[in-house]
């Protein structure tokens, strides 16, 4: 399908820049005049996977995240959100809910359930030692549809 | 992100306005906590009638309260959720640990007040 908008975004993998993402790809998306509820979505699978690669790929010690998004002329929102951090040693069980590595932070194993409850597609590829990519995908509705309002 | 808190008898009140995230989630852990550390309370209710988002760094933080608050069988109740936020209470079944109430006179008489 056709590609009619994108942007590479690179950001240092700060907790203060998972609001800052997640409004960025919120703006982008907003272009569709999709709902509020889809925006809401959006942002919400966003903040879960910048925060894990925040805490988990980085282990809150920085290093740089790339966001890459992409609107197809089905409105389709594609977003990439890559990490070059430790990787994930069995991808299978990291998927499963309530599964986390850091109870000790308070985490709850919830943030991959959310991201695919909330997007279409979910795909996750990562190696041990090299990183982790996500990639997600949600059709948008349009302002055709019925005039929505959007929120940043 | 905001935070209020007020306290009545032995219940808390907290009041989290904004967005709730990992940045944010410290702040209302340590705000919570020095109230929990000065003894006193016993249950808290959550007025979040002003949050606007929260994702899985907020279920982990409402949840660790929560089960601070277990250590005295005292209870967590919330009020005034925007669907957004409803809809993480309801797909993390946070909902069921933490009941969600219209307002905030239906929480104070689910505690018995
Ligand atoms: N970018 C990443 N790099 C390395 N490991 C990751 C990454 N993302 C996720 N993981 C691993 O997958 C596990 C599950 O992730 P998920 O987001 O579902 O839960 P969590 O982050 O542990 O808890 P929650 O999201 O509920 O706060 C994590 O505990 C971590 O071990
Ligand atoms: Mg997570």
């Amino acid at each position: 399908m056709e590609v009619t908008n994108y942007f590479t975004l690179t950001i240092p993998a700060y907790s203060r820049n998972e609001s800052f993402a997640r409004v960025v790809v919120a703006a982008f998306a907003a272009q569709l005049d999709p709902t509020l509820e889809e925006i809401n979505e959006v942002k919400t699978a966003v903040s879960e996977a910048v925060t894990n690669a925040i805490i988990h790929g980085y282990g809150e010690k920085g290093g740089e995240i790339v966001i890459t998004c992409t609107l197809r002329a089905d409105n389709t929102l594609e977003v990439i959100i890559k990490d070059t951090g430790v990787g994930i040693e069995d991808l299978e069980q990291a998927r499963e809910p309530l599964f986390t590595t850091r109870p000790d932070l308070e985490r709850s194993g919830m943030g991959f359930t959310v991201m695919e409850e909330f997007m279409d597609s979910v795909s996750v590829d990562s190696k041990p030692g090299q990183g982790t990519v996500v990639t997600m995908t949600k059709k948008l509705s349009t302002g055709e549809q019925g005039g929505h309002e959007t929120n940043l | 992100m905001k935070i209020t808190k007020q306290q009545s008898g032995d219940i808390l009140v907290v009041g989290v306005s904004g967005e709730l995230d990992h940045h944010s989630s410290a702040l209302l852990k340590s705000e919570i906590g020095a109230e929990l550390d000065k003894g006193g309370v016993r249950h808290i209710i959550l007025d979040l009638r002003e949050l606007t988002f929260m994702d899985s760094s907020g279920l982990g933080v409402l949840l660790g309260r929560y089960k601070e608050l277990g250590k005295w069988q005292g209870k967590m109740l919330a009020f005034g959720l925007q669907p957004v936020v409803e809809k993480m209470f309801r797909l993390t079944g946070l909902n069921q640990l933490i009941p969600v109430h219209p307002d905030l006179a239906s929480c104070y008489k689910a505690l018995g007040v």
